[in-house]
């Protein structure tokens, strides 16, 4: 369907005390590609939500072709002819195939039921019809991969006939051909007359695809152009707020020693971890790549001992059964879990509890708190990372996002590890919070910690990494060293050129 | 240009192999069936009069009647991981009202049916308003409202006893066609449950039950839903009340207790996913008469009666932790 | 750490407030009634609230990690019946009884909390099940569960007075003192708190969740057995029902006290006031002479209203 235009002007949106919207304005015209970039944190989520009806705006105004968006919910979206992929799917994993993509123009039959078996032979129809036939349309969406379910949340859009196309992140599971099959849809799309608005943080995706491009930082637009006359020095520089060398501190003079801290060898937890061996030296920073979905998060859940693998690891020397976080701990791996609010942190308790829980038998005595210890404790964590906040019985909730992984990161450091998982660590995060945790990063390294750490920021690999291994389908299929690491390298791994190199 | 997802790679991009049509997940809801047989086997090898005697089927199925009703709603329920505690007090409110103030004859009960159901809609709807305006769970709240509501029985009808009248009495015994009117009813009780099991009302109660946050994103309605899944438990509770009343033949203001325990135990034994997702009220009907197999089993094994509510509660709890094991979700 | 009183009070505002309108209450009865504050009446509040606080105890610990235990009725009686019969039908000296009979009180919870922690199943499902089971079993020892009565020693105890202050209520302020510490001081009280407001969470962190939350369903069987034993003495009898009224307002206790239902939040002295609240307002419905009906009414009200306010709250934060 063609639409004339989309403005957004001056939408505000806070939740609990945080303000992820501050009067962010955009605007686009039929027949465009629009990209919004920002980094994560800046609030192009939660503009999405709002646009798509999920969320409902504090103040401002979306308008459609002139007409004023009236009411602020999914239908309401759906009528105005908004469709959006969202970038944690809206599918619901107990439902088929079927039920999910057309889900609300489902066929009917007489007394308000649904025809389960033209259901099925329709959406079987149009996923033909949009190239996607390898899913079948009668299982549960449970079934599918990530990629699967990617394709089809963009195949559940497109299926509306939408005016206005909102894609969140859609390609992070996507193999290349499925990448150009989802171009290949946008640009048809934006020919036809509709308004492809298309979230993404690769650069050279957006750059292949958008006739526009608008920067968020900090909740508000900064910049906004056609994308032929913004260099990518410029978006960068709009998207952080600064010079990107400033961000990652320098590169350590010593190279790392040849000590062996975590020898890994054949970790497995099926489906999704298929073997992996690799070792990790003390001092040095590890960096893990790769496509989503292949693997990295049971690599690191695994090795923390919050799932169940097979396959050996020795911890300094001695070998170690991770059954339990508990196991791990006491062997000295700690985790920076993937989401703050669901598995990092007890929101509505303190900032001393947030810390001290994961400490409590190092500062008890007979099982009672030991006041002091915990001082120091708390002390000591808090020293480290600069956390801002009222005071230590505030509650974790009202923290800004960089200072709630602040917490998370001293109750880890707390708990005194010689290897630390970062999962994701820097997501969410404002530029300044991600800076400090980089140089806390080569603070701890210098002091004898190793790290492993998981980013979908690939910028973050090249800079912060001594060794990149790069994960497909459960496995390590290239092992990258120094001068090896390279953003072009460790994307053509991550999608499977290359020659792959095993380590022994 | 075809890109088959699913074809890329033998496998697919970190696809799974394709799953047999019925996995280890299906086997709550078979195991209903599975009881069900095995217990009449036994009732029919040890004391066959109690199933195959005359009247006996009329008998059983009386008792039938409000459990398969109660269990119902119950599953419309559990499948948006709520629970309805509250149908005790529709019950015995029902009940109490029905055993002092229904004195009319003939046609003009139906009226005064028609204000018990409706109050179990009103009652079944305040939950479901409070469940979905508020952040507190469905068990706290219908906990609430099963004390008020019991209480308000209490205070129509302080003992049990009151009269009831002769006409509904009539209306709930006897037969039709032949068949007794208690075997009809859980027929087109299963009826009602094929047409509803096609409706985007009963996908959107799975959604909510799957994942109630992306179920947001793709546009369901959850407060309408809720709201009239508990309306519709309450509306059921109110007619299972008239039905008990009736066929008891006095009112009683606690008598809807025993039914928490008998509906949450019908659901569990039929199968149904308590943490949301899959279910059927079918099964539920099917892990109804189960539950109601164990007092006719302990008769039938000369054991005293008092076995039987042992066992009810035993086999709740081993049901429920069987499929508490089996359908413990795992990463979406 | 020099935090003012103040401040403390501030924090915990919800205990404060509810004690305050234990007060309230307590002024509204003496205003109906002219024996409402003499000292003998004051005692026997104390005393009736004290077995609503002991069954708390346990039910405290169990919403604090977002679940209940309805199991509390059939562990009471039991514990009461069995007391009862065998003291009245063996020789065995109370003192290995009373244990015995505690024990088996653990043993039900420890049921309950595993299947709660390790097998993942919903507590009120669980305990629900346990509650008719346990009836059951009563129900068959006692072949119809006519009253038994208590044995005098038994009674004399309970009803007398140690140290000049009513041995129930001693008793009560005992346990009361060990809840306190026990959620307050302690590492596992710590542990309790993270379980109950993120389990996820709480077990990255390096907890034993599972262990964690078996403890709660104990802790409320060997409360509630504690409680049937002592509520054997009080009234001199036991019965099947004697526990029945003690679902409810041992969970109402807990909202009113300022739990928050969705877990993590309140402490066990809010359960106290809780406990005194309903025992007030029992009291001053029967002195207008509202009975059974207007209690079960106000039960269902109070424990909505309360926990709404707590989810209010937790919203403003």
């Amino acid at each position: 369907m063609t639409a004339t235009s989309l403005e957004i002007s001056g939408l505000r949106k806070s939740f609990g005390g945080v303000e992820a919207l501050r009067g962010a304005n955009l605007t686009a015209l039929g027949g465009e590609t629009h990209a919004l970039i920002g980094e994560n944190g800046a609030g192009k989520s939660t503009l999405v939500k709002v646009l798509s009806g999920a969320v409902r705006p504090d103040s401002g105004e979306i308008s459609l072709g002139g007409q004023r968006l009236a009411a602020f919910s999914p239908l309401a979206a759906r009528e105005a002819g908004i469709a959006t992929a969202f970038q944690e799917l809206s599918l619901i994993p107990d439902l088929t195939v079927a039920s999910n993509l057309l889900y609300g123009i489902e066929p009917k039959v007489r007394a308000g039921r649904i025809d389960r078996r033209a259901l099925r032979q329709q959406a079987t129809t149009l996923l033909e019809a949009l190239g996607a036939d390898g899913i079948d349309a009668g299982r549960p969406v449970r079934e599918l991969s990530l990629g699967q379910r990617q394709i089809l949340e963009v195949c559940k859009a497109l299926t509306r006939e939408p005016s206005v196309l909102i894609l969140d992140e859609p390609t992070s599971a996507l193999l290349p051909e499925q990448v150009q099959w989802l171009f290949g849809k946008v640009r048809a799309f934006a020919a036809a007359g509709g308004i492809a608005l298309f979230i993404s943080h690769r650069l050279e995706e957006i750059e292949s695809l958008s006739d526009r491009v608008t920067v968020l930082r900090g909740g508000v637009d900064v910049g906004s152009g056609p994308i032929a006359e913004m260099a990518e020095a410029r978006l960068v520089e709009l998207m952080l707020g600064r010079p990107v060398d400033r961000v990652f501190p320098e590169s350590p003079t010593e190279p790392a020693s040849e000590e062996v801290v975590c020898e890994i060898t054949d970790l497995s937890a099926p489906p999704r971890l298929r073997g992996v061996s690799m070792s990790i030296r003390r001092g040095e920073i590890v960096g893990v790549g790769g496509l989503q979905g292949q693997g990295q998060l049971a690599l690191f859940l695994s090795l923390f001992g919050a799932i169940r693998s097979s396959g050996k690891v020795v911890m300094l020397g001695k070998t170690v059964r991770l059954r339990h976080p508990r196991a791990a701990l006491d062997a000295g791996i700690a985790l920076i879990p993937e989401d703050r609010a669901s598995e990092g942190l007890c929101m509505t308790l303190s900032v001393r509890d947030n810390i001290s829980v994961g400490s409590l038998a190092r500062i008890s005595d007979w099982g009672f708190v030991n006041r002091a210890k915990e001082r120091k404790l708390i002390a000591f964590a808090v020293a480290q990372l600069n956390v801002v906040m009222r005071n230590l019985r505030q509650e974790v909730a009202a923290l800004s996002g960089g200072n709630q992984q602040k917490v998370i990161l001293g109750r880890v450091l707390a708990q005194r590890p010689s290897l630390l998982l970062m999962y994701d660590a820097t997501r969410g995060v404002d530029v300044g919070t991600k800076a400090e945790i980089y140089r806390l990063m080569r603070e701890q390294c210098e002091s004898g910690t190793s790290i492993l750490f998981y980013s979908t920021d690939v910028a973050e690999l090249v800079n912060m990494a001594d060794r990149v291994v790069v994960l497909h389908d459960g496995q390590i299929r290239a092992h990258l060293d120094g001068a090896e690491i390279t953003e072009s390298r460790i994307v053509a791994e991550s999608v499977g050129g290359g020659a792959s190199r095993h380590v022994s | 240009m075809s890109v088959s997802p699913g074809a890329l790679t033998p496998r697919g991009l970190m696809g799974r192999r394709p799953r047999l049509r019925v996995g280890v997940g299906d086997l709550p809801l078979l195991m209903a069936y599975v009881y069900v047989a095995a217990m009449t086997l036994v009732v029919l090898i040890v004391s066959p009069a109690l199933i195959d005697g005359p009247g006996a089927i009329g008998a059983n199925f009386s008792l039938v009647v409000p459990l398969a009703l109660v269990c119902f709603g119950q599953t419309l329920v559990m499948l948006t991981r709520g629970i309805d505690l509250s149908i005790g007090g529709v019950i015995s409110v029902g009940s109490a009202l029905l055993a002092t103030h229904l004195n009319a004859k003939g046609w003009t009960i139906l009226p005064e049916l028609l204000a018990i159901v409706v109050l179990g809609v009103l009652i079944g709807c305040v939950n479901g308003l409070v469940i979905a305006y508020t952040s507190i769970q469905p068990f706290i709240v219908t906990l609430a409202t099963w004390s008020i509501w019991d209480g308000v029985a209490f205070g129509v009808l302080p003992v049990e006893g009151g009269t009831v009248s002769q006409s509904l009495i009539n209306a709930t015994n006897g037969d039709i066609l032949g068949i007794p009117k208690s075997v009809w009813i859980v027929f087109v009780l299963l009826l009602i449950w094929r047409w509803v099991r096609s409706t985007r009302f009963l996908d959107d109660l799975v959604a909510i039950g799957s994942d109630e946050s992306r179920a947001r994103l793709l546009g369901v309605q959850i407060s309408k839903r809720k709201v009239q899944a508990y309306a519709a438990c309450g509306l059921l509770a109110a007619l299972a009340s008239i039905w008990v009343t009736a066929q008891t033949q006095s009112g009683s203001p606690d008598g809807g207790d025993q039914f928490i325990l008998a509906s949450v135990a019908a659901v569990v034994i039929g199968g149904t996913n308590i943490f949301g997702g899959k279910g059927s009220a079918a099964s539920s009907m099917m892990g109804a008469i189960a539950f109601l197999l164990i007092p006719i089993l302990v008769f039938a094994l000369n054991l005293t009666s008092f076995w039987g509510i042992f066992f009810q509660g035993l086999i709740l709890i081993i049901a429920v932790t069987f499929n508490s094991i089996i359908q413990t979700r795992s990463q979406r | 750490m020099s935090e003012g009183l103040l401040d403390t009070l501030r924090k915990h505002r919800s205990i404060v407030l509810a004690f305050v309108l234990a007060f309230v209450l307590f002024l509204v009865g003496t205003v109906q009634a002219s024996g409402f504050a003499s000292y003998d009446h004051i005692r026997t509040v104390l005393i009736t609230a004290s077995f609503i606080g002991l069954v708390g105890v346990g039910q405290t610990l169990c919403m604090l990690t977002g679940g209940i235990d309805l199991s509390i009725p059939s562990n009471l009686a039991g514990a009461a019946v069995l007391t009862a019969f065998l003291a009245n039908g063996s020789s065995a000296p109370l003192i290995w009884i009373i244990p015995m009979v505690i024990g088996f009180g653990m043993v039900i919870g420890l049921i309950n909390g595993l299947g709660v922690a390790y097998a993942g199943v919903p507590p009120i499902i669980m305990t629900l099940g346990m509650n008719s089971a346990i009836q059951g079993l009563l129900l068959i020892y006692t072949n119809g569960g006519l009253a038994a009565s208590a044995p005098s020693s038994l009674v004399n105890f309970v009803n007398g007075d140690t140290l000049g202050l009513s041995t129930m209520l001693l008793i009560w302020v005992g346990i009361a003192a060990l809840a306190t510490v026990l959620l307050s001081l302690s590492a596992f009280g710590r542990k309790l708190y993270a379980v109950g407001t993120n389990p996820a969470a709480a077990r990255l962190a390096g907890v034993n969740v599972k262990r964690v939350l078996v403890v709660p369903y104990v802790v409320s069987g060997a409360g509630a057995a504690v409680t049937g034993v002592l509520l054997l003495g009080y009234l001199g009898q036991a019965f099947i029902t004697m526990g029945d009224v003690y679902l409810f307002s041992s969970a109402v206790a807990v909202a009113v006290g300022g739990a928050s239902i969705l877990g993590g939040k309140g402490h066990y002295i809010g359960t106290v006031a809780g406990a005194i609240i309903l025992t007030l307002i029992t009291a001053n419905l029967n002195l207008i002479s509202l009975g059974e009906s207007a209690i079960d009414i106000a039960y269902g009200v109070i424990l909505l209203v309360t926990v709404y306010l707590a989810t209010l709250r937790l919203r403003r934060r």
